[in-house]
């Protein structure tokens, strides 16, 4: 007996060493750092979780005394330790970044911004998210629910708390600061929008018929019959995304796509399409929609909305790449994706569907339209003159608007399309800036990012001071 | 040159950014309470910029990263604080933006109540006409104790004055500062540059043991 308990000492004690090390990234932040009360919670609650599970591994003996009776039973290590390390090892990856992600290495004024315009969707008031590094230079939304499911497990074993719920958004590490590539962050919501109304099964019935309908007496047998649906459905998941998306933001999420995934590459210099990259950039992925596909549907809907006005006021191949794409037809994709021309019929058949699903989340949020037409010129001109457009002051017609405060969705948009066109103005107010030197460029560039993320916290400020100072703040 | 008054001031805010004289200082928050008769209370700002041993036993002003090198930036949101520990300095940065126009110059002051904990706020506290940023301070606490800096708080006194003549509106504006947001590293010149600019033709290098020439070495030889 003595000798088994010695094991069994052992392992508990290589096991609390091991949980130790993970748990101390959020025991010990670096530096003196701060944290948006999201990672706060989520940074807690690892401690937390660390805690009990240290406890339970110290009460842990004597009752494996009491179970360890039969030798049989105590031949080998008594499975919940396993369990525990399982758990453990699989959280293992989520601390770190979640702890590099400091208010300092994320895009904190955007992501507060975006909840707040988030939190606008009935049903979603009280929602939170916690960003966190990615190594990838991709934006990735992690299921709360696989998260929760496994931190959950591992709190009933050692008797803790369930994890908060929040929606949890990788970013890539190297674009911590930036402030419109990050807008891409409002497609990860959509992501948690998709799982909390259950879009993925919706779409499924959805995808199955449209499926049976194209493919007629192809449509698959046995496994393949619910594997098709499934890629049609993720699919229009990801479509669905882009879609809410632009419903949140408006169209800076389009040019921040288009940046990102490299679609000018379709624009020749004139400004029309480039044929060949075209035709293979229409491919669809396994898990995605092709690109040019995406962002024409990004396009359509913008065409639909009060934005095209001013997206077709823009000199940026940004919107001239919007408007070349809302002209590719059906056919065209069909013909790029020849191996899987059924396919695409069928998902094709879904995204009515997907907007109507999207209309029914989000469709009563307000777009900002009016405000962006009346007010966009003006913080145009703040820019333009290196002030930070938080506090503006709009001649309406004879008299003068003061202390207007610009919504986010405005701000960001005008940012945005600042950032696309103007840059070369306002380095021509000052002394030295070279706009032919691209280090330059990329200097003002950020600046303009500094000056928007700036307006972004002060306007969320005055508003809290409006509206009598009780609104949370990061920790 | 006057001091602006309250009435001037809030009149001044009033105006677009393309009318003459318009000054913008944002956000201002609660105006009645920050506009005093003759200044206008600033705050602190979220970003600080922490004096850290550099890699280098000095701060070398040719070498123009040793600058960003010798800081650590912090952020602490509103509602934290930051503990500036005894004789230690660090630089903050005022919350407000401020867009001077063309005929005002200004100075930021540590508050009274301010200083009377032994914490200075400016060493360089003279605002040109036109500046545009958020203020970088240069905060000293020159007393015995640590003492707690809380983002929010009022920190500074701006005083504004008219210039007896107002400066070219057209003026391109100077890069080093322009817009900042928060506290920025110092943008150093190069010694030998500027040396060279007076006729000295020789500096010691902190890198090299020996004198080194202010211009190129081909410039120097044809020189002679």
């Amino acid at each position: 007996m003595a000798e088994v308990r010695e094991q069994l000492g052992h392992e508990l004690a290589a096991l609390l060493a091991l949980v130790q090390s993970i748990v101390a990234p959020c025991e010990q932040p670096p530096g003196a750092v701060a944290y948006t009360a999201a990672s706060e919670q989520f940074r807690n609650h690892i401690i937390a979780l660390g805690k009990k599970t240290s406890e339970y591994l110290g009460t842990f003996p004597p009752e494996a005394e009491r179970v360890g009776e039969d030798e049989e039973d105590f031949g080998s290590p008594p499975g919940e330790l396993a369990e525990i390390k399982s758990a453990w090892k699989q959280l293992h990856p989520y601390i770190r970044p979640a702890v590099q992600a400091d208010t300092l290495h994320q895009p904190t004024s955007l992501v507060d911004a975006l909840t707040s315009r988030f939190c606008e969707i009935a049903g979603f008031e009280q929602a939170t998210f916690t960003i966190f590094h990615v190594e990838e230079f991709n934006y990735l939304h992690l299921y709360a629910s696989e998260i929760a499911a496994l931190t959950n497990k591992l709190a009933k074993l050692v008797g803790a708390a369930e994890l908060p719920e929040f929606g949890l958004i990788g970013i890539p590490s190297s674009q911590s600061s930036a402030l419109f590539l990050n807008c891409l962050i409002a497609h990860e919501m959509g992501h948690y929008v998709a799982a909390k109304k259950r879009f993925l099964a919706h779409i499924l019935g959805e995808a199955e018929t449209s499926l049976k309908l194209t493919m007629k007496e192809n449509y698959p047998v046995g496994k393949e019959s619910f594997q098709l649906p499934f890629k049609l459905a993720k699919w229009a998941e990801e479509l669905f995304c882009d879609l809410f998306a632009i419903q949140l933001v408006g169209p800076c999420y389009a040019f921040a796509y288009i940046e990102l995934y490299d679609q000018l590459q379709l624009l020749k210099f004139d400004g029309t399409l480039h044929g060949e990259r075209l035709k293979t950039g229409l491919d669809f992925y396994q898990a995605y929609p092709s690109h040019p596909f995406r962002v024409q549907r990004q396009a359509l809907m913008l065409k639909n909305s009060g934005w095209w006005q001013h997206i077709r006021k823009m000199k940026t191949r940004h919107a001239g790449l919007l408007e070349q794409l809302v002209d590719v037809s059906e056919d065209d994709h069909k013909a790029a994706n020849s191996d899987k021309r059924q396919l695409i019929e069928a998902f094709l058949l879904i995204v009515p569907e997907v907007i109507r699903f999207l209309g029914g989340v989000a469709g009563s949020l307000d777009d900002h339209v009016p405000e962006f037409g009346a007010l966009n010129s003006a913080i145009l001109g703040y820019l333009e003159n290196g002030i930070v457009p938080s506090t503006l002051n709009v001649r309406v017609g004879d008299r003068v608007e003061t202390g207007v405060r610009p919504s986010f969705v405005t701000l960001v948009n005008s940012g945005v399309s600042f950032y696309l066109e103007r840059i070369p103005t306002l380095m021509g107010r000052i002394e030295g800036a070279a706009v032919d030197s691209t280090n330059d460029r990329v200097f003002w560039m950020r600046k303009v990012e500094g000056w928007i993320a700036k307006a972004l916290e002060d306007v969320r400020l005055r508003k809290r001071v409006a509206d009598g100072g009780t609104d949370g703040e990061a920790h | 040159m006057a001091v602006l008054t309250a009435k001037h001031i809030d009149e001044r805010l009033k105006k677009t950014i393309d009318e003459p004289g318009s000054l913008v200082i944002t956000p201002l928050l609660e105006p009645t309470r920050v506009l005093d008769n003759d200044s206008v209370d600033l705050r602190l700002g979220t970003f600080f910029l922490m004096p850290q041993t550099p890699p280098e036993p000095f701060l070398d002003p040719t070498d123009s990263r040793a600058a960003k090198r010798s800081h650590m930036r912090i952020h602490k949101p509103l509602g934290d604080y930051l503990v500036v520990p005894a004789h230690q300095t660090v630089l903050g940065a005022t919350l407000e933006f401020i867009k001077l126009p063309n005929d005002l110059c200004g100075q930021i002051l540590t508050k009274s109540s301010v200083a009377r904990t032994f914490l200075v706020i400016e060493t360089a506290p003279w605002i040109h006409p036109l500046y545009r940023g958020c203020l970088t301070l240069e905060i000293a606490n020159v007393s015995n104790t640590p003492i707690l800096l809380y983002p929010g708080f009022p920190i500074g006194q701006l005083i504004l004055m008219e210039l007896d003549e107002p400066v070219d509106e057209k003026q391109r504006l100077t890069s080093t500062y322009v817009g900042p947001i928060e506290p920025e590293a110092p943008d150093l010149k190069d010694p030998k540059e500027v040396l060279r600019r007076i006729g000295v033709e020789e500096y010691r290098d902190p890198h090299k043991p020996t004198w080194q020439p202010t211009k190129p070495l081909a410039e120097t030889f044809h020189s002679r």
